[in-house]
């Protein structure tokens, strides 16, 4: 996929840098964004891949320190994806409200919260609803070809 | 086209900091991971801007970057430095305040932030090699004894502040004339023309065309 120049001018803040945000941001670094890691735990400029042109921040995202050192209120984009919805959620708002990033996306673990993220205007990532969504598009495509053998 | 030396013990900055200048700047920056590794390159190659951070992880720590700019001066290497680190503090700041040209910006930045400083520097740098041209001139055509070693002295810093200009071999030629070196002399007269594409010189009034 040929993608567009971004030429590193948004500037990405990833909160946590589990199995997803770690992919997340290593994407974002090589399509061109301009992205800072902010997660608590010393170690995963280890798992970082050779190529991450970015910045790590090892620290509390939830600390106004730590985003006013991420420079948050310069930020275009904030995308929390912590494996702890409540942290997601306050990150996010606090992003959103007090830093006025204008887009976030935040990674909701359990289903039901969902809402609450959405009539935050929070743009959400469900994985479970992720998968139930590819798993119905996958069987729905195949459901013609499945009617005709049975006939 | 600027020559710039991106110095960070850190790679994934180092990355990001090259990717940003080639960008911003139509360049290829050097890269080195510690101070002993940049100051080897800056032996070998002049560049028109330095940047590195302050804290180095590694055996030796009083070799930081403060110590590099340091050692930078003492080789009569007046490149314009910008400090890119998460940890200065006043002190380190105010410590290397006396090694001009330097600016200072906090990681992490965004693309906009590094390009005003650099330009900002860029722009200081050419001020200072305009001061420095008035100055040498002056020493140069005076005949007080002393001002000519003095002249010499301001032309090293000019080569240092913009390695590409012809303008300090201009005045380096003038000096070893006086001094009757015309061999010398017509050596730097010849490499001030090589590099005066437009055949400009130097003399006063001139606009001095930057990298």
């Amino acid at each position: 996929m040929k993608l567009k120049p971004i030429n590193l001018k948004f500037y990405v803040i990833v909160v946590g840098c589990g199995k997803i945000g770690l992919e997340v941001a290593s994407r974002l670094s090589q399509i061109g964004f301009n992205v800072t890691i902010i997660d608590k735990n010393p170690n995963i400029i280890e798992l970082l891949p050779e190529d991450y042109g970015g910045f790590i921040i090892i620290g509390d995202a939830t600390e106004r320190s730590t985003m006013e050192q991420a420079k948050a209120n310069k930020a275009d984009l904030l995308i929390a994806t912590t494996e702890d919805d409540s942290t997601n959620y306050f990150v996010s708002m606090v992003g959103a409200k007090i830093f006025g990033i204008p887009s976030v996306i935040a990674l909701v673990n359990d289903r039901d919260n969902v809402p609450l993220f959405e009539r935050s205007d929070i743009k959400v990532i469900s994985p479970i609803n992720l998968a139930v969504e590819t798993f119905e598009k996958n069987i729905l495509e195949g459901i013609d070809q499945l009617v005709g053998d049975n006939r | 086209m600027i020559d710039v030396l991106v110095l960070d013990d850190e790679k994934h900055v180092r990355h990001l900091l090259v990717r940003m200048i080639s960008v911003g700047f139509e360049c290829n920056p050097m890269e080195a991971g510690s101070v002993e590794e940049a100051l080897k390159i800056c032996d070998r190659h002049k560049f028109d801007l330095i940047t590195t951070d302050i804290k180095f992880s590694g055996e030796n720590e009083e070799l930081d970057g403060i110590e590099f700019i340091r050692r930078l001066r003492l080789r009569g290497i007046f490149t314009p430095v910008l400090i890119i680190s998460a940890f200065a503090t006043a002190e380190d700041i105010s410590e290397v305040c006396r090694y001009a040209p330097i600016d200072y910006l906090a990681k992490p930045f965004t693309q906009d932030e590094l390009k005003r400083k650099i330009r900002a520097l860029l722009e200081y740098r050419k001020d200072t090699f305009e001061r420095y041209l008035r100055e040498a001139e002056g020493l140069i055509h005076s005949n007080f004894p002393g001002d000519l070693e003095k002249g010499e002295q301001i032309v090293r810093i000019m080569f240092s502040l913009m390695p590409s200009s012809p303008i300090p071999h201009y005045l380096m030629s003038e000096i070893l004339e006086k001094r009757g070196n015309t061999e010398l002399a017509e050596k730097h007269r010849n490499a001030a023309k090589a590099l005066d594409i437009n055949m400009r010189g130097y003399r006063k009034g001139d606009e001095i065309e930057t990298d």
